[in-house]
């Protein structure tokens, strides 16, 4: 096991941050933890990196108890926080030289692993660049080079798509499948659930601290008993007609919002020619219908009530 | 390592333009300033001989005040003409002009009066602050009675040939340009405090995300704060340097002989900031970083002024007289003081306790911080 983190209680105050937490993670896995803001997803990563003090737990990292002293340890990991931690004074290549240099001490071998971290975000074009001369994507990939440079066993990336383009987005999660590809062990913090369901292998969801669901993607989404859902354009819908509808089989809920009806529902075959028959009974007009599979966020709706990114 | 740390920490700090500005840039164009306004203020302000000056009372102070003015020559001229009058007279003289001042002994503390303000009224300031602090050492040596009783007669008697005169710059006047220069130097030094606050920013992972990525690599701690404050060291230093030589070549400030003994009050000076700004950074964690360097910017101005940068030269006086240990605790004053000192005397005696000062404040902030600092896990980030 890469980590085990065992009955993990953090406490500020009288907010808990992390309630009895159990995770564990397995060699060569991109785990996804998965929870809006505030869930614990920092501070669970915090605390397992011994960070962090915590309450209660016990926390292991390649079968070893991971202390703020574990050097050894540390030598194997690799971490992106979220927020960029990058020298302004330094230019790319020397702020990838830099952290590289506290892992790597053969000068042959830092070069070349710096070199290769630049090649694998992209950054070859910018390497005497200040990092006030970039992008807000092209800094999010300096401030991952500078944690992968030394190439760890296992890498933390806490939200490391925040605030990013597309196309930078499109790089990282692409340059992060090829670490794992390489060998690393990944864990993946994010509220994006299209990038957990499209990294990970398995996702840990977190909400008030507390793990609230876990599995594979197809295991997660296999909880919500609804498996598609039908939208439509529609300009003017009455409550009473909403009611109308609701009573259609294989309906599982109804949302009407900003002229779009979402209707969810067990079977699409068995719901969608009634739909549509009892739309033109009732006289509404409605226009742009297409269907749409589930997604990790109607997992955590159906579980907390509320979106991923409230 | 320690030579990978110290290189990239020298380069971060060698590229900051803040930190270049307010340490270098900033004390360049006041010097220049200083020098365009005061140039003229020593010839203005010469020290004149045989000013006429008056004590009243007759006492032991009044006879040992006596004593130690009389021996005071420049050129084998006296200073002052020395007279003995009653309160009512001095007071009347005072006013007409026909005195500079006079010191009243018939109480304690002694005081002085003066008219108006110059260099000569400094310096009579300056002997009254110099004898009072003697004269308070002697009283505590006596109620402490540790001394025998004829020991501390005979030092008692002794009092008046302390330093006032044996110590006096044969050849030196009072520089009003030298000591303004050596407040702005002092204050040079105060802005180290900006690398001090920086290195605490860039180690601990609850002001920065720097400082976390840091606390998470396979270094000791300890290590990176030993390198990052070696880096800071030698670069302020240089910094300095090249500030008092600008002074003294540049501006063709004259700022003394003792020059080994210079460097070394700067030395220390810098250390002693940069401990300070960790401290600062260390225990104002809660405050932003810009946060922090404008406050301590604003009490590097304050500690500035009370020590007699901005034409406050009253008010150093007076907490030298009245506030002495405030005037020790006020690392600006302390180190301008310490290298006026090194200008205005010959032998260097004077500044030895200074030096002992400046010494000891480091180490305690260097123990401080090393304790603030040994931390590797926080309540929170």
């Amino acid at each position: 096991m890469i980590i085990d983190v065992q009955n993990l209680v953090k406490r500020y105050d009288k907010l808990t941050a992390l309630n009895h937490v159990d995770l564990q993670v397995q060699p060569g896995e991109i785990l996804g933890l998965l929870g809006p803001n505030g869930s614990g997803k920092s501070t669970m990563i915090n605390c397992i990196l011994a960070l962090l003090q915590y309450d209660r737990g016990d926390i292991k990292v390649f079968d070893q108890p991971m202390t703020a002293n574990s050097y050894a340890l540390k030598q194997r990991i690799g971490i992106i926080p979220q927020e960029i931690a990058v020298f302004e004074e330094l230019t790319v290549q020397e702020n990838i030289s830099y952290y590289c240099g506290l892992y790597v001490h053969d000068r042959q071998e830092l070069k070349v692993k710096v070199q290769q971290a630049i090649e694998l975000v992209g950054l070859e074009d910018f390497i005497k660049f200040y990092p006030k001369q970039l992008s807000g994507g092209l800094a999010r990939r300096l401030n991952i080079a500078c944690g992968i440079a030394h190439q760890p066993e296992l890498i933390f990336f806490d939200e490391p798509t925040v605030a990013v383009d597309p196309q930078s987005r499109n790089h990282i999660l692409q340059s992060i499948k090829q670490l794992n590809q390489q060998g690393a062990t990944i864990v993946y913090t994010t509220h994006y659930m299209e990038e957990a369901e499209f990294l990970c292998k398995r996702i840990v969801i977190l909400d008030h601290g507390q793990v609230i669901a876990q599995g594979t993607p197809t295991e997660l989404k296999d909880m919500v008993k609804a498996n598609e859902k039908i939208i439509l354009e529609v300009p003017l819908l009455t409550a009473a007609q909403q009611q109308v509808l609701q009573q259609l089989p294989a309906i599982q809920h109804i949302d009407y919002q900003n002229q779009s009806l979402t209707v969810t529902s067990k079977d699409l075959e068995q719901t969608l020619l009634p739909l549509l028959e009892c739309l033109k009974q009732q006289k509404i007009v409605y226009a742009n219908i297409h269907t749409q599979q589930i997604s990790l966020n109607d997992v955590f709706l159906t579980i907390t009530g509320r979106q991923l990114r409230d | 390592m320690l030579g990978h740390l110290i290189y990239y920490r020298i380069k971060v700090l060698l590229k900051n333009r803040s930190l270049l500005f307010w340490t270098l840039i900033f004390p360049l164009i006041m010097g220049l300033f200083f020098k365009l306004v005061f140039s003229n203020l020593d010839q203005a302000e010469i020290l004149p001989t045989k000013t006429p000056i008056a004590i009243v009372g007759d006492n032991q102070d009044s006879q040992n005040l006596n004593k130690i003015l009389t021996q005071l020559k420049s050129h084998h001229q006296p200073w002052y003409q020395i007279k003995q009058l009653s309160p009512n007279q001095a007071q009347h003289r005072l006013t007409e002009g026909k005195i500079a001042g006079y010191y009243d002994t018939r109480t304690q503390p002694l005081q002085l009066f003066v008219a108006r303000n110059n260099s000569t009224q400094s310096v009579l300031r300056s002997l009254l602050s110099q004898y009072q602090q003697n004269r308070a050492l002697f009283t505590t040596l006596e109620k402490s009675q540790q001394v025998p009783r004829t020991q501390l007669m005979k030092l008692t008697k002794s009092l008046p040939n302390h330093h006032y005169t044996t110590n006096q710059s044969q050849n030196r006047n009072f520089s009003s340009l030298s000591f303004y220069f050596c407040t702005l130097i002092a204050m040079t030094i105060g802005y180290g405090f900006q690398f001090g606050l920086r290195n605490a920013q860039d180690e601990q992972a609850n002001q920065s995300a720097n400082g976390m990525r840091l606390s998470l690599t396979p270094i000791s701690k300890l290590i990176i704060v030993l390198s990052n404050l070696i880096a800071a060291v030698v670069v302020f230093y240089t910094i300095v340097l090249v500030v008092v030589a600008v002074y003294r070549w540049g501006y063709q400030v004259d700022l003394g002989q003792h020059w080994p003994n210079i460097l070394l009050v700067c030395f220390l000076g810098s250390i002693l900031q940069i401990c300070l700004g960790k401290f600062m950074g260390n225990i104002l964690v809660k405050k932003s970083y810009s946060q922090k360097v404008g406050m301590g910017t604003l009490i590097i101005m304050l500690l500035s002024m009370l020590a007699g940068m901005m034409g406050t030269v009253e008010i150093k006086h007076w907490i030298d007289i009245n506030l002495p240990i405030f005037g020790k605790l006020n690392v600006i004053n302390l180190i301008s003081d310490t290298l006026y000192q090194l200008f205005f005397y010959q032998n260097i005696q004077p500044i030895y306790a200074n030096l002992l000062w400046l010494v000891g404040l480091c180490f305690f902030f260097l123990i401080v911080d090393f304790l603030l600092e040994r931390r590797m896990q926080y309540a929170s980030l």
